[in-house]
């Protein structure tokens, strides 16, 4: 049972080490490429730029994504490789105006929040084209704006160069990772053709249905070039789907091997950044400190998953106590006890949504791994988790800076970590430094944009949902449940992270209606607009205010270390910078908690009916 | 400016070169040589073997079963439809889902063999079937209190067959019974002032059990399948008393009335990977215990032995085969051993005799 979560941890941090210091080499420009990128390499540098400059390049390269991705899938029915097979005749059309709207900004933020399902919606040509290349080109992103960042915190006279950086970070890091990822995956089984779907007749005849005519329905089996799709989805902790099941799907995750090695490659890049920080600030045991501060939330969140759903039976089929329910200006409600159904759980846990060859843990571990890291790429159903176990997933997303998604999980536990340094500054009553540098009212006023614009897009949507039908008609479960589901949507959209609780009625698929499989959800325009909006604002203030942080910290004078000063590389620290986090996470998020996961868990279950 | 329009132009070019064509002629060009049945799809052959040509399956996707003479797969919230993966995302305090887990155990479950409730006769043992059939029939108002207080069954049995906008049987049965009692949806839209057009047939599940429990005292609306002048088949709803429907829908309340606690003790537990759906709706394996289990294996040998006196044996044999097949996942190191439905319908197909 904990076997495979530790297996997972311990390799992950093994392989952390040398990462990061290869890492470092590469931002640091210490890396000699071979002639031909080199020559490259010339043609893309822009010279230094300061922050200004930089997060200029960095708006002006988003906007040019957006334009690519949204050409490529409006274009998608004129496209190539639009593979027909019997369950889609004239292969995949255009996707309705306002899903692509909500996929491109999703893909381009490095959300991957999908509002459409893969298999049913996209080409193989939108697979290769444009989600790959979001996945390499988006997770840069992040990546860079950390290096930028770190850049301005050591003092540097200026930021580097961001489409240097961007290149060297897809070419150097991404690509080699990848292809070895790929490889290994494909040896467990994940396909890599161009073939369109496979139909097989089924072994018992019939096992499909009949068509009009009385002929038995063949199976049609979706494939491929999944393998080209799965390595970068991890390591850039993208968490788009091939298919909709996401890495549930057998031929996205076809053993618990491959599973073991896609949680790896889902953590080996936030664990690293954390070790290239330390080299590049020289400064390692300060790394050290904040890996451990991290590593404590991570663990914590792992066993709360595992404890809760792979060591209980789902409620759903044990016993339930009478309840009476009192609500003010309703009739009193009494509901019945319930037995126990004949249902044989142990050794199981909650398998409603789990795939059993993964092993049992290995759904909770894995929507730890999914969201401390923002990826969003999930091997069990969320939804279907027991309710507590369902705080883990949206915690993880809620703090947003437990190892964090590439790069920005730093760049947000940098934000905690200058309002720690300030809170322990007022507290003994000196002025606050972070890395020699003094924290004054322009720097906090920064934090405090970038940390509270989180919440804001959190709490507001949610609420505003929640009141209207637009929420009410959309959820797929009951009272409290139908909350969090609301809940999880704004959370997954506002980290950045992409997964669902994926009951919510949010998919409209094609923009000629008759050619979807399932009827369109009502309101799933309004979920397009809402979350894409979020996805923009979530991803975008909270990587420019710490850019603008770290340019004002870099402009500033070192101030000299002395005995006053308050040491950031000490466990003394490493408690502040926790309490910090525990502080401000849960006066922000418990509330919200308290009306999803935790009243679902106090019953009545089941809620009505 | 020129500057930045130099650089992200040459960063697009560059980068959909390098990540969309290089990337994956380079994985596309290893794969093919190296796992060229692993990245078409896993296909196999109708006797098991790797094939990248007509094929009866995947190794990785699970496949509809049904017959008794084959081992079940997992329930699928995908209908077992390859092109359209996903879960039921049924949380724990969703009705539905207990109401999908009973209505699937009742016409299923047994009783511990040698329990005081599945008597002394070990070849022909009471089933929980007939007790809740006699529990049902011993109070005749049971079906209308069931139609008021639970809200998943009853509107899922009006939706029996419904397809489109079209209702089935069931469906169609209640409306020919609300037309003829327009009182009903008279009383329906004076409930539900806001509602514009006529009541659906579930919506008016409450008042048409009612009805029926007063006309047919503890009977249940069954399918009865006749024939008519022309020798066709045809399907009608009667009242009857034995019905896997009837048990399907009342598993849950006999079980939750304290009456039957003792019965309820005897009960044959079921693994709970036979009742649960995955989340891909994929999933191609069962554990060894599900599939070891008198809910499977018993029912397979049943079907596979030709007189009853081979069963035995014949379920030795297949238990036999059944533990060859299975593993452990991650080498063994994690969870409990499993087996790939498919691979062992593929191969009791392929021994044919026991």
């Amino acid at each position: 049972m904990w076997l495979l979560p530790f297996l997972i941890v311990a390799t992950t941090v093994a392989l952390s080490v040398p990462v990061g210091r290869y890492l470092a080499r590469i931002m640091d420009g210490r890396y000699t490429p071979p002639a031909l990128l080199r020559w490259i390499e010339r043609r893309l540098d822009t010279g230094p730029q300061n922050w200004k400059q930089y997060a200029l390049s960095l708006l002006l390269f988003n906007t040019l994504m957006f334009v690519f991705g949204y050409l490529i899938l409006a274009l998608q029915p004129v496209l190539p490789l639009n593979q027909k097979d019997s369950a889609f005749a004239d292969g995949k059309g255009m996707l309705s105006p306002t899903t692509i709207f909500n996929t491109v900004t999703s893909f381009l933020t490095n959300t991957n929040l999908q509002h459409y399902s893969g298999e049913q919606h996209l080409s193989y040509f939108s697979q290769l084209v444009f989600v790959v290349w979001n996945m390499f080109t988006s997770a840069a992103v992040g990546f860079c704006a950390l290096t930028a960042i770190i850049r301005g915190l050591r003092g540097d006279p200026h930021m580097g160069n961001y489409y240097l950086d961007m290149w060297r970070v897809v070419v150097y890091v991404f690509i080699p990772f990848s292809v070895l990822t790929g490889v290994l995956l494909m040896a467990a089984g994940v396909p890599m053709t161009l073939e369109p779907s496979a139909e097989v007749p089924t072994v018992q005849v019939g096992g499909m249905g009949t068509n009009e005519d009385g002929s038995p329905k063949p199976q049609v089996i979706a494939r491929g070039p999944v393998a080209a799709v799965l390595p970068i989805k991890h390591l850039g902790t993208n968490g788009g789907g091939f298919f909709g099941a996401n890495s549930a799907h057998p031929f996205e995750n076809p053993t618990s091997w491959s599973n073991f090695l896609e949680c790896v490659t889902i953590l080996i890049f936030p664990f690293s950044l954390i070790v290239m920080f330390g080299r590049m600030i020289k400064n390692e045991q300060h790394a050290a400190i904040i890996y451990a501060v991290m590593m404590s939330l991570f663990v914590v969140m792992i066993v709360w998953a595992v404890s809760q759903d792979a060591l209980k039976p789902n409620p759903a089929f044990t016993a339930q106590p009478a309840q009476r329910i009192v609500v003010p200006g309703a009739p009193e409600k009494v509901v019945a006890p319930l037995a126990g159904l004949p249902v044989d759980s142990t050794g199981l846990g909650n398998t409603e949504g789990k795939e059993l060859r993964f092993g049992p843990s290995a759904g909770a571990t894995f929507s730890a791994v999914t969201t401390a890291v923002t990826c969003g790429s999930v091997n069990c159903m969320h939804d279907s988790l027991n309710p507590l176990a369902g705080i883990t997933p949206m915690v993880g997303m809620m703090l947003n800076c437990v190892f964090g998604g590439k790069g920005v999980g730093l760049v947000n536990m940098l934000i905690y970590l200058v309002i720690g340094v300030f809170l322990a500054g007022l507290m003994v009553g000196r002025t606050p430094e972070y890395l020699g540098k003094k924290i004054e009212a322009r720097e906090m006023k920064l934090a405090m944009l970038a940390l509270l614009i989180h919440p804001i897009l959190i709490l507001g949507p949610t609420g505003l949902f929640a009141a209207l039908d637009w929420g009410k008609a959309a959820t797929n479960n009951p009272g409290p449940h139908g909350f969090s589901e609301i809940l999880y949507e704004f959370t997954s959209s506002s980290a950045n992270n992409g997964s669902g609780f994926e009951g919510l009625g949010d998919t409209h698929g094609f923009n000629d209606a008759t050619k979807n499989l399932t009827t369109p959800a009502p309101y799933a325009t309004h979920w397009d607009l809402a979350t894409g909006l979020v996805m923009i604002l979530g991803r975008f203030i909270p990587i420019i205010a710490p850019l603008a942080l770290a340019g004002s910290l870099a402009a500033k004078k070192r101030v000299p270390f002395t005995a006053g000063t308050l040491r950031t590389d000490t466990i003394t620290f490493g408690f502040v910078l926790l309490g910090t986090v525990l502080l401000v996470g849960s006066l922000l998020f418990l509330p919200a908690l308290a009306l999803g996961p935790v009243a679902e868990h106090l019953g009545p279950i089941p809620f009505g009916g | 400016m020129k500057n930045h329009l130099r650089g992200n132009l040459i960063l697009l070019l560059l980068t959909v070169v390098v990540c969309c064509v290089l990337y994956p002629v380079v994985l596309y060009g290893i794969g093919r040589v190296l796992f060229p049945t692993a990245t078409t799809g896993s296909l196999v052959d109708d006797k098991g073997n790797d094939t990248q040509g007509p094929a009866r399956g995947s190794r990785l996707i699970a496949q509809p079963f049904t017959g008794d003479e084959y081992f079940w797969p997992r329930p699928s919230a995908a209908s077992y439809n390859a092109t359209a993966s996903g879960g039921s995302n049924w949380g724990a305090n969703n009705p539905r889902l207990r109401d999908r887990v009973s209505q699937q155990l009742g016409p299923m479950v047994v009783y511990k063999t040698g329990s005081k409730s599945a008597g002394p006769d070990r070849a022909n043992p009471r089933t929980p079937q007939q007790d809740i059939e006699a529990w049902f029939a011993a109070m005749p108002d049971r079906l209308a209190s069931w139609a008021s207080d639970v809200s998943v069954g009853p509107q899922n049995w009006a939706k029996t067959d419904l397809t489109g906008d079209k209702y089935g049987l069931q469906g169609d049965f209640i409306q020919a019974w609300a037309k003829a009692h327009p009182e009903v949806i008279g009383a329906w839209k004076k409930d539900n002032p806001t509602k514009t057009d006529d009541p659906k047939p579930e919506d008016l599940v409450g008042p048409f059990f009612a009805s029926f429990a007063k006309a047919h005292p503890g009977k249940w609306p069954g399918v009865v399948e006749g024939k008519d002048a022309a020798g066709k088949v045809t399907k009608t709803i009667e009242p009857v008393t034995a019905d896997s429907l009837l048990v399907a829908n009342f598993f849950d309340l006999w079980l939750s009335d304290p009456a039957n606690a003792d019965k309820s003790v005897d009960l044959e537990p079921v693994p709970v990977d036979l009742v649960t759906a995955s989340g891909s709706g994929l999933d191609p394996h069962i554990t060894l215990r599900n599939a070891l289990s008198v809910y499977q294996l018993d029912r397979v040998a049943k079907k596979r032995a030709k007189t009853p006196a081979d069963f035995e044996g014949v379920k030795q044999a297949i238990a036999d085969l059944v533990r060859a097949k299975s593993f452990t996942p991650l080498s063994g190191l994690t969870g409990e051993p499993l087996v790939n439905v498919l691979e062992l319908n593929l191969e009791l197909d392929a021994k044919g005799n026991f």
